[in-house]
């Protein structure tokens, strides 16, 4: 997606998000006591945002048919599934899935492993080095994590199966 | 009082501890590319959960002057700012690296961060507390004219386009209306989700969009680097005594840093804008006012000391105004807002009535923090360079795993954890289509203070906007956000202009 367009998509969004936000200020409750009550200002702040998109649309349109007109348009690229940054996603929301059941130690031992190995280049974990680092700090963190907050600050993360 | 704040320090040795290992902890994550003051401030804050409030808040004032600090070494030993705002430092820092001078290198940049840190704690010990009085006296108009200024800053001088930063800002405003509104006590935007009642919680939506979002797009970029890209190269470096540089030459630089710290001091101050425009800006000015600007990028000493007099005056710029006002500049700031909070104190004005012993405290902290800086980077120096040989993909995902701590334990709640991954997707696809960050966080923390003073002045006055109109300060405060509108617009329109002649230009060849 060239510059322009990406500027016109996320124009859009924001329109979008902005009505969104002035369409929902009417389900407010409204006060007697106040004058201006709770809707009055969602209401400014999503007129202003509508305008301010309608401004980013407007320029990106005016760019992209510019960029047309002299033929500087780049093919377009076939979309790609980007694999590490969809698994990283899955990785955080996984975690916040079985954070309960399965407890702070177990599941970041796995989360930190995994995302390390998101992280390094393929390949890096043939030089065995940087596989040994990466597992002993994933299992040393948050055991050391979790008993640091115990005992030196009274904060209990979430004990899960070993609990 | 200050002395009394330095009494108080003293008086707990375990506050003296926590801040030099605050120091050291912020300097080597400022070393590590990629990690900033933030990511430290983000790993410290769930330390300071059960600590005291003054505890707590010195030591992450001491967190802040480490990281803010540390990015010179990496700056200096590979060339790579290990934060924002030690870009410019990289210009003659690297430069004399490669000559085998690191050393001397960074003797110049810790002994000048040290100045800069101290000519900026000194003024805001002083300036701080008359501001405040000035502040005290703010009715709701002139609050909402100062709000009004800092969100117009923030957008307009972040990085990109001023649309892009105004639709940010309004974005983190709409996400404040998230919760119950405080003036009439009613839910707003919760669509019924009971976790929504207390709005978004300020710590994993900041964690979110900055920490997050980094490791994201770093996973994004996997694998377009191959395993021989991803490793550093440490150049070996001569070792020299003391400072490395001779009295004349410290002499010599210390008139080099004075407009360097009032810089440095003076875009600190301005929200939005800090250490690596800081930076950046004095670096330039330095080269422009230089009786030798030939040398500036072959290793000059001086191309060394102004960033980095800059960016540590910076710091005290930004605890200015967050301390007299409540408004933060930055992440960083927004993320020692977050410990105030965390601590049931609410920054601004009030803070300096009553002549409040928690102000002069914190002063007194950030001063030893500073001179505990200096100390701790000048024996650590041989130190620091080892430790740059740690990959950030193992350090990164060890952020997270703090990340994960510090959202779950600032209320208890697994919800948070949810509310950082949502912000954490949210600033990954920002940074992708180009829109600023920090507009949208100091939008988010500003607004419920924005709404509440521009309800309250509306009230008073009936819904007129005259009596906002008759308050000199106020009207100063408009004109100058329009200013820096129309400033930005200006200047937009003219790069853009440059830009499309430079374009045709290239057809004509």
């Amino acid at each position: 997606m060239s510059e322009s367009r990406k500027d016109q998509l996320s124009g859009l969004v924001f329109l979008a998000f902005s009505i969104f936000v002035y369409a929902a200020s009417f389900s407010i409750k409204m006060t007697k006591a106040d004058s201006l009550g709770p809707q009055f200002f969602p209401q400014i702040v999503s007129i202003v945002m509508g305008i301010l998109s309608l401004v980013q649309i407007f320029s990106s349109t005016r760019k992209n048919l510019k960029e047309k007109r002299e033929g500087k348009q780049t093919e377009k690229k076939p979309f790609a599934v980007n694999l590490p940054l969809l698994l990283s996603i899955a990785l955080l929301l996984g975690y916040y899935y079985l954070l309960k059941p399965v407890g702070f130690i177990p599941l970041t031992i796995v989360y930190l492993f995994c995302q390390m190995y998101l992280l390094f280049p393929k390949g890096s974990f043939k030089e065995k080095k940087l596989l040994i680092i990466s597992l002993c700090t994933s299992v040393a963190v948050p055991i050391a994590v979790y008993y640091l907050f115990y005992y030196g600050f009274q904060i209990f993360l979430p004990a899960g199966i070993l609990g | 009082m200050l002395l009394q704040g330095f009494a108080n320090l003293f008086a707990n040795p375990v506050t003296v501890a926590l801040i030099a290992i605050g120091d050291l902890a912020g300097l080597i994550f400022g070393a590590i590319p990629g990690l900033s003051a933030f990511t430290a401030l983000a790993i410290m804050l769930p330390l300071t959960f059960s600590m005291e409030p003054v505890v707590g808040i010195s030591f992450l004032m001491s967190v802040y002057v480490g990281g803010v600090s540390g990015g010179f070494i990496s700056a200096i030993l590979l060339g790579i700012p290990g934060t924002p705002s030690s870009i410019a430092t990289c210009f003659d820092g690297h430069a004399l690296a490669t000559k085998g001078q690191s050393y001397r290198a960074m003797g110049v940049a810790v002994l000048f961060s040290f100045i800069g840190g101290i000519f900026s704690a000194i003024i805001l010990s002083t300036l701080a507390p008359l501001i405040g009085q000035v502040a005290l006296r703010f009715s709701p108009y002139e609050y909402t004219a100062v709000i009004l200024l800092a969100l117009t800053t923030v957008s307009a001088l972040a990085e990109g386009s001023m649309v892009k930063g105004l639709l940010a800002c309004l974005l983190g405003v709409s996400l404040s209306f998230v919760g119950i509104d405080q003036l009439s006590a009613y839910t707003r935007y919760t669509f019924g989700f009971r976790e929504l009642r207390g709005g978004f919680a300020l710590v994993p939506l900041l964690i979110g969009l900055f920490a997050v979002s980094q490791v994201l797009s770093n996973a994004a970029k996997r694998n377009s680097v191959t395993p021989e890209q991803a490793k550093l190269s440490v150049v070996k470096q001569a070792r020299m005594k003391g400072f490395g540089i001779t009295w004349k030459e410290f002499l010599h630089c210390l008139k080099t840093a004075g407009p360097a710290a009032a810089i440095g001091l003076v875009i600190g101050i301005l929200p939005g804008i800090g250490g690596n425009i800081a930076n950046l800006l004095a670096y330039t000015f330095a080269k422009k006012t230089s009786k030798h600007p030939e040398e500036f990028g072959k290793g000059s000493i001086e191309g060394i000391c102004a960033p980095e007099t800059a960016n540590n005056a910076s710091v005290g710029g930004a605890l200015i105004i967050l301390l007299t006002l409540g408004i933060p500049g930055d992440n960083a700031t927004s993320m020692i807002m977050a410990g105030f909070q965390i601590h049931g104190i609410a920054p601004g004005p009030l803070l300096f009535s009553s002549g409040n012993v928690l102000v002069y405290a914190i002063f007194a902290a950030f001063i030893l923090a500073n001179v505990i800086m200096l100390a701790e980077a000048y024996f650590g120096l041989p130190i620091f360079s080892k430790i740059l040989s740690i990959r950030t993909e193992v350090l990164l995902p060890v952020v997270i795993a703090f990340c994960f701590v510090g959202s779950y334990s600032s209320n208890n709640r697994i919800f948070d954890i949810a509310v950082m991954v949502a912000f954490g997707i949210l600033g990954f696809v920002m940074k992708r289509h180009k829109y600023p960050l920090a507009p949208m966080v100091v939008g988010f923390i500003l607004a419920p203070m924005l709404e509440e003073n521009l309800r309250r002045s509306l009230m008073r006055s009936q819904g007129s906007l005259m009596p906002m109109v008759q308050s000199p300060i106020a009207v100063a405060f408009l004109v100058l956000t329009a200013a820096v509108l129309v400033y930005t617009v200006v200047s937009e329109v003219k790069k853009s202009k440059q830009a499309a002649a430079a374009a045709a230009n290239e057809s004509d060849d």
